[in-house]
């Protein structure tokens, strides 16, 4: 058994990539931090230096028989690369796309709404979308967009929708004053230039919003009581594995 | 002054998350269209364009503060963005079919840009010609007529037409207001983007073989552009 301890965020982190990490389902690690739950809200971004609670390892021991070859599969849990490309406010749809996630390449098209959206590690890190139609190719950074409260978050989304030209500086400067100016004006808010709720909550609808089309289809399903579990195909000791925690592999004995 | 339409789309790199394969979270990366625009001196005999910032604030020496002239981008129902020009050079959001006023040394400059899908003929052709002063509201449609009166040909209503779009954004104080003689004095100029030839055409309403304008005569200059980017 492995004791708990407490992990430092660092850049590129989020809970996903954190718990593969360490060994964990997102959920479990995302359930053993109420504080950072409450604080962040959304298990996808978290603030370099935040600290994630790790908690207890315990092996699984599994009897195999002797004499037999016993494969174990990985119960990975992928997570979801989504991004929906407008123009103007205008979904990109059905265009052709490239996506380059870590050296992986995926192909397709757009959906109607514009957007992309494919299974990737959850310690993906970089990634590159190209729109040939379209001229484009932007550069991604996942796991690095930060949390709405913080104001390089608030930068962030800004630039990704449009409205700041220059890079996230983490400082209230004259470039961010105007693209606040700009997007309030644009999503019809007073347009204060200051950073108030009504101005956050906007732009978290607007770049993280849910996609409306699909939260039907995606509604999370009930949280599984002992998701982190080892599981072993045609296991006769389910009670067993109730206690367990450890590294998610399923074996397949022959 | 020259403009290039966004036709690529520089993003640089930009911040996502992964999202939880349970979760319902997205990112939303919106391309914002921006237009280039450089004040440039207008070309000597030796054909250089110089930035328009280097002519009236000389850089004398290296260490000198930095060079900035004031602008304001005002656009309908859209908040003023104001900033400076530091390089001569300012990059202006302006969506397809939609139009802006540029504010540089309390002069204007009314941007235009062709809604997505459009097409124009050449600036040094009639026809384009009349094509962008419909669409500046100078319009040749004759009364009742369902047509826009893109004939090609230089009639009564073309040339007045240009008489009228002269006066509006070229007509020095005091100056007389006379009819255009003989060819069609409306200049069209290609953006300085060899890729994106002939989508822009920018009426600056300076004759051709005028010397350069002197910084007064540029204070006062008023243009209308109409811009075609490939949307």
């Amino acid at each position: 058994m492995r004791a708990g301890f407490n992990y430092e965020v660092q850049a590129g982190d989020c809970i996903s990539s954190i718990a593969e990490q360490f060994g964990f389902f997102w959920q479990t690690i995302w359930d053993a931090n109420p504080a950072l739950k409450s604080l962040r809200k959304n298990p996808n971004v978290l603030l370099p230096g935040d600290i994630v609670k790790i908690p207890d390892l315990v092996e699984k021991q599994q009897s195999c028989a002797t004499d037999k070859r016993h494969s174990f599969v990985k119960k990975g849990t992928p997570a979801k690369f989504r991004l929906i490309l407008e123009r103007h406010n205008v979904p990109l749809a059905n265009r052709p796309y490239i996506l380059d996630i870590d050296g992986k390449i995926f192909e397709g098209r757009t959906d109607s709404t514009g957007l992309v959206e494919a299974d990737i590690s959850p310690s993906a890190r970089h990634g590159v979308i190209r729109l040939p139609d379209d001229q484009l190719e932007c550069e991604l950074e996942l796991g690095h967009l930060d949390p709405l409260n913080e104001l390089a978050g608030v930068q962030q989304r800004l630039q990704n929708l449009g409205f700041l030209e220059s890079a996230p500086s983490g400082e209230m400067d004259e470039d961010t004053k105007a693209a606040l100016l700009y997007f309030q004006s644009s999503v019809n808010l007073p347009p204060t230039g200051e950073l108030d709720e009504a101005t956050r909550g906007k732009l978290l609808q607007m770049q993280d919003q849910t996609h409306p089309q699909r939260a039907e289809e995606n509604a999370p399903p009930e949280p599984p009581s002992s998701a982190d579990e080892p599981e072993e195909a045609n296991s006769e000791t389910d009670e067993e594995e109730d206690a367990a925690e450890m590294a998610r592999f399923t074996s397949l004995d022959d | 002054m020259a403009l290039t339409p966004a036709q690529t789309f520089e993003m640089g790199v930009r911040r996502v998350q992964r999202a939880v394969v349970e979760g319902l979270f997205v990112n939303t990366l919106n391309l914002a269209d921006r237009m280039t625009v450089d004040f440039v001196w207008y070309p000597g005999a030796d054909n250089v364009n110089t930035s328009i910032i280097d002519v009236i604030m000389p850089l004398i020496n290296p260490g000198d503060a930095p060079r900035e002239i004031p602008y304001k981008w005002s656009r309908t129902g859209m908040a003023d963005i104001k900033r400076n020009l530091a390089s001569g050079r300012v990059v202006l959001p302006l969506a397809p079919g939609s139009t802006g006023v540029l504010t540089v040394f309390d002069t204007t400059w009314r941007i235009t840009r062709a809604a997505a899908g459009v097409t124009f003929s050449g600036a040094a052709g009639l026809q384009g010609v009349q094509q962008r002063l419909n669409l500046l509201g100078y319009h040749l449609r004759a009364p009742g007529a369902s047509a826009a009166g893109i004939d090609s040909l230089n009639g009564a209503r073309t040339e007045r037409a240009v008489l009228s779009f002269q006066i509006d954004y070229r007509r020095p104080a005091g100056a007389p207001v006379a009819a255009p003689a003989g060819p069609i004095r409306v200049r069209g100029e290609v953006a300085n983007n060899p890729g994106i030839q002939a989508n822009l055409d920018f009426y600056n309403h300076v004759p051709a073989g005028s010397p350069n304008p002197s910084a007064a005569d540029s204070a006062q200059l008023q243009a209308a552009l109409v811009a075609m980017a490939g949307a």
